[in-house]
């Protein structure tokens, strides 16, 4: 052999051998990204157990798990899969494996008659990918940079639309077909991934063997982003994996109050139209409370304009004075108290902003705010401080509390109603979601897979940044 | 001897649609001036692109120059190590094809082709490559500007090297002043900077130059092109 020849052939070599590293490497990852999802065998949870579940936090989590399956040992396994649950994080998961999987023959759950039935329509709600990571740089940044299902901050309900869109652009007019009713239906394009969709489901369970799944929904197809219902049936069908993608749209009630969705329109954000002013009871003071305790005391409030209106052209110079007092750490920690006591510049910048925030508190409404909290109660404002909301909503509330801006209780809820003879009506209860019941009552023996969720629940591993390798998957 | 990293495939990922327009636009401007100058080139704007913690080169948007515009290659993901692109970034200087005479460039091409495993056919290689970092107040690469042509010896032209770096410059003064004065719907959005990502260098040794002596452009406060629109 010849030098060059030689030097082609350990080039050549090299190639493999750095190839074949890069697979293993990506083995490995997805093995380790698996673990953290799998219930079962071949069962996986997606994020509904987690902190922070934001629609871009699901989408990540959805992406890393379609990954993971499409790299892991389960790869070869792959002729059918289950997702159960057609929201947005369901969606993002069937659309990023189908990706990668083309010929895998997905199934789609969803219990409402709709995709995405939380966020269609919900135009009372601003959502903003990355603005629960603030102070982080590029927490601002508008557009959430997604490979499949983008999207940019706008209100949930055009969110949910261009989801859909996007969604149904993968899938074909014709995706869901139902199976020899719809004689309307023609045949996908070849290469265009298939998806079998069942909506308004009545009956869902995951029996014992924890590979199959008993159903009772309609037929539906997708047509533009459109849910066409065919016909009801029911089935009980066997497949290679399972995702559950549900669990967090429904939300916990407070005793005798039930929740009306986050994601519902309402008129909170709007001014009082009667003469008399009215009184509300926010009941939480985790992300979803205090977004509408902004909104019932903040003139105007949008919650990804809400940095730009407090701070203008000073936001960076504020973003710095709370970096320097390490604002966001102390939040992260449940430091906060102690953190404002020992901070001067702290407490400037707070009263700049209580000074700043003032002329834009309503004075149409009375809000008081529930924050007793569900194991020992609450007795100060600090301790809600310490709960797990976002840094910017933590700086809201502190900021609407030296403001004057609500009432802050720790009595139950309906001690409340009673002392200020508030309507059930005007009582929003903001208790988190009911996850791990609801995703208990999926399977026929809960007791089998309580341990594991207590644990996922616990150890909140799936963590919601992008794990795949560059360009695993190919932008939309 | 440089261990010789194999070519392979470039990932894409998502590049805002502002951040593309604005390359594009820059980049025709750029195009505009190698028209008659040469009758096959490219032209195209990287970036460095901020993910999980580390930095690659992106490509921005697609080529100007071709017959027509390609968006699939828009988005190109490549480590900073990569070609003369990044031998610009790793020195912060410009770089581009030496000035030699045809027969020269053909006899010492096929050499440095072998020794980075670059193994196209002879016939689809540039015969002359440009490079312009554009530092961030950091000092590191924000964007770099990338150019190659057929035409031999076209970027050995200090003249023309010095017009393209000045129009850089003036790409760079203007993303300084959006930053202050932003467009009401698009804005940059800066994300930190991660650690760079490296593979084996693959410039062509003996072929490519630096050039100290044109002054490279700068932004003062611009440390990753990230352009979005906004509501």
């Amino acid at each position: 052999m010849v030098p060059t020849e030689c030097a082609w052939f350990v080039w050549g070599h090299w190639g493999r051998v750095a190839e074949a590293l890069r697979l293993i490497e990506d083995v490995a990852r997805a093995e380790e990204v698996l673990a953290d999802y799998r219930i079962a065998n071949e069962v996986f949870l997606l994020g509904g157990l987690s902190s922070g579940v934001t629609i871009y936090k699901q989408q990540v989590r959805a992406h890393n798990l379609a990954f993971a399956l499409a790299s892991s040992s389960l790869k070869g396994h792959l002729g059918s899969v289950a997702v159960v649950g057609g929201g947005i994080a369901g969606l993002t998961f069937a659309a990023a494996l189908s990706t990668l999987f083309p010929m895998t023959r997905l199934t789609l759950f969803e219990q409402k008659a709709d995709l995405c039935p939380l966020q269609q329509g919900s135009e009372t709600r601003w959502v903003h990918p990355h603005i629960y990571d603030w102070p982080a740089v590029g927490s601002h940044r508008p557009q959430a940079e997604l490979p499949l299902l983008d999207w940019s901050e706008e209100t949930a309900g055009m969110v949910a639309d261009t989801v859909l869109r996007k969604f149904s652009q993968l899938f074909g007019p014709t995706a869901a077909i139902d199976e020899g009713r719809d004689n309307t239906a023609t045949a996908p394009e070849i290469g265009t991934p298939s998806l079998d969709l069942y909506t308004g489901v009545t009956h869902l369970r995951i029996p014992k063997t924890l590979s199959t799944v008993e159903w009772v929904g309609t037929s539906s197809k997708l047509v533009a982003g459109h849910v066409v219902a065919g016909n009801p049936r029911g089935g009980s069908d066997q497949f290679d994996a399972i995702v559950i993608a549900s669990g967090f749209g429904l939300e916990s009630a407070a005793g005798e109050f039930e929740p009306i969705s986050y994601w519902r329109n309402d008129m909170l954000g709007q001014p009082v139209l009667s003469r008399a002013g009215q009184a509300y009871v926010v009941s939480g003071y985790g992300d979803g409370a205090i977004v509408d305790l902004c909104r019932l005391t903040i003139a105007g409030f949008r919650q990804g304009r809400v940095l730009d209106d407090l701070w203008g052209a000073s936001l960076p110079v504020v973003e710095d004075r709370l970096a320097a007092c390490g604002f966001a750490s102390a939040a992260t920690e449940g430091r906060l108290r102690s953190l404002y006591e020992g901070s001067e510049d702290l407490r400037a910048l707070i009263d700049e902003t209580v000074a700043t925030i003032r002329p834009r508190l309503r004075r149409d409404v009375l809000v008081i705010l529930g924050m007793r909290g569900k194991g020992p109660p609450n007795s100060s404002i600090w301790q809600a401080l310490g709960g797990r909301s976002s840094t910017l909503n933590k700086l809201l509330l502190l900021v609407l509390f030296k403001a004057g801006a609500f009432v802050p209780r720790f009595e139950p809820l309906d001690l409340i109603q009673r002392e200020f003879g508030i309507s059930s009506r005007n009582i929003i209860v903001r208790h988190g979601t009911a996850a791990m019941k609801n995703v208990l009552s999926l399977f026929e023996q809960p007791d089998m897979i309580l341990k594991i969720l207590e644990d996922i629940h616990s150890n909140d591993n799936q963590i919601a940044q992008p794990l795949w390798p560059l360009g695993k998957f190919a932008p939309q | 001897m440089a261990t010789v990293a194999p070519f392979r495939q470039a990932a894409v990922e998502p590049v805002p649609a502002a951040t593309q327009l604005a390359a594009l636009s820059f980049v025709s401007g750029v195009s505009g001036v190698l028209h008659g100058r040469s009758d096959r080139f490219r032209v195209v704007l990287h970036r460095v692109l901020s993910r999980a913690g580390k930095s690659y080169l992106q490509q921005a948007s697609p080529y100007a120059g071709m017959e027509t515009l390609d968006h699939s290659l828009a988005g190109r993901v490549l480590p900073l190590s990569t070609g003369v692109v990044g031998f610009a970034w790793k020195n912060g200087k410009i770089a581009r094809t030496r000035d030699l005479a045809a027969p020269e460039l053909e006899a010492a091409l096929p050499a440095d082709m072998a020794h980075v495993g670059d193994k196209r056919d002879l016939a689809d290689v540039a015969r002359s490559y440009l490079a312009v970092p554009m530092l961030g107040p950091d000092g590191q690469s924000t964007t770099i500007l990338y150019a190659d042509t057929h035409t031999v010896g076209l970027f050995a032209d200090d003249v023309l090297v010095a017009l393209i770096a000045s129009m850089a410059q003036g790409f760079c003064t203007v993303m300084d002043q959006m930053t202050t004065k932003p467009l009401s719907s698009i804005q940059n959005y800066e994300l930190e900077k991660g650690a760079p990502v490296l593979e084996e260098e693959n410039v062509y040794e003996h072929l490519q130059e630096l050039v100290p002596a044109i002054p490279v452009p700068r932004y003062s406060s611009v440390r990753l092109l990230n352009l979005q629109t906004t509501r």
